[in-house]
């Protein structure tokens, strides 16, 4: 089976007909979407300002990221599925947009970007619990997650004008 | 319907359609895309500073400091992501007037954004000035991060059906 009588078979799905053609599936469906897409980024930035050190100096790092990650990966998995949702109404066309393919791309990059801080980085957590004392590599991962959500944001965005689905 | 298409609001929306900035704005293709862009990031920081004051109001959050430290932090946060927000969003009820104005979903979602706003404003600064630590959080004051909580996600909601309510 190739690709392209996968999506084929997606498209044909009886969930993915119902999104496709319910008045009200794909728009409330999106709208948690973006609820969650806007959870993920702002709670994200919420860390990344105080490892860059421009906001919340006051509060520990190890206490702020305890408050602020279950939020961003519980809203992660929700933008996750709605999002599957989404493509699966249409999948052939998504996977087709050149923004869809740029969004899925900066999406790999800001998740390894997790990782890397995740598992590499802040193995020491701890250690740099006051502000000022952030290493130039977590203050250099945050930068670049502050402008990767973003841009998973426009490119999300730039798929529904180029998409001519509602926008 | 005749006489629908004289309704003040369709009117204004008309008259606001003719404006350079509007003409601008329907015809540089990448602007509408770019603000609303900007719209959602300023939605981001927004919704997620009001989220994390109502899990510390709650008591889920930050429990061995005062609830003032909280409004201290994201408090300033809603009060740049909002004038954000508004100047945005009239960018894009400039950009298509018609589609906005007399929009029910638009309406609605006008009204809920007073109602969140000032009742994120009000308590707030209900607990600006409490020493208290500790998960002791007034009722009153929990109801209405509740409430407010609520409002920002019906308004977030609201916004996006914008896009499907038909006002033609």
């Amino acid at each position: 089976m190739t690709i392209a009588t996968a999506l084929e078979a997606l498209y044909a799905t009886a969930l993915a007909t119902q999104i496709r053609e319910n008045e009200f599936a794909f728009p409330w469906i999106e709208s948690l979407h973006v609820l969650a897409i806007t959870l993920v980024v702002g709670s994200i930035a919420i860390l990344d300002l105080r490892l860059l050190g421009w906001a919340s100096r006051d509060r520990a790092v190890t206490r702020l990221s305890a408050e602020v990650l279950p939020v961003t990966w519980g809203a992660f998995g929700v933008a996750v599925l709605s999002g599957a949702l989404l493509f699966a109404s249409n999948a052939p066309k998504y996977l087709d947009n050149r923004y869809f393919q740029a969004k899925l791309v900066l999406l790999a990059l800001a998740g390894l970007n997790m990782l890397v801080f995740q598992f590499l980085l802040a193995r020491n957590l701890a250690t740099w619990d006051a502000a000022g004392a952030t290493p130039r590599a977590a203050r250099l991962a945050a930068a670049l997650s502050l402008v990767l959500w973003a841009s998973v944001i426009a490119c999300g965005r730039w798929i529904g004008f180029t998409m001519l689905a509602g926008y | 319907m005749a006489g629908f298409s004289e309704h003040p609001l369709r009117s204004l929306a008309a008259w606001l359609a003719d404006t350079a900035l509007s003409r601008t704005l329907q015809t540089v293709d990448w602007l509408v895309p770019a603000i609303q862009t900007a719209h959602i990031l300023a939605v981001a920081v927004v919704i997620s500073s009001v989220l994390m004051l109502s899990l510390a109001v709650f008591g889920l959050h930050g429990r061995e400091q005062p609830l003032s430290r909280s409004v201290a932090r994201f408090a300033p946060a809603i009060g740049v992501g909002l004038p954000v927000l508004l100047v945005t969003g009239a960018l894009m009820i400039a950009a298509e007037p018609d589609r906005a104005l007399p929009n029910p979903a638009f309406q609605l979602k006008m009204a809920m954004l007073v109602g969140a706003a000032l009742l994120t404003w009000l308590y707030a600064r209900s607990v600006r000035g409490t020493p208290a630590t500790g998960p002791a959080r007034p009722l009153v004051v929990r109801l209405a991060a509740g409430t407010s909580l609520v409002l920002w996600v019906a308004v977030l909601v609201a916004g996006r059906w914008i896009a499907y309510t038909l006002s033609r």
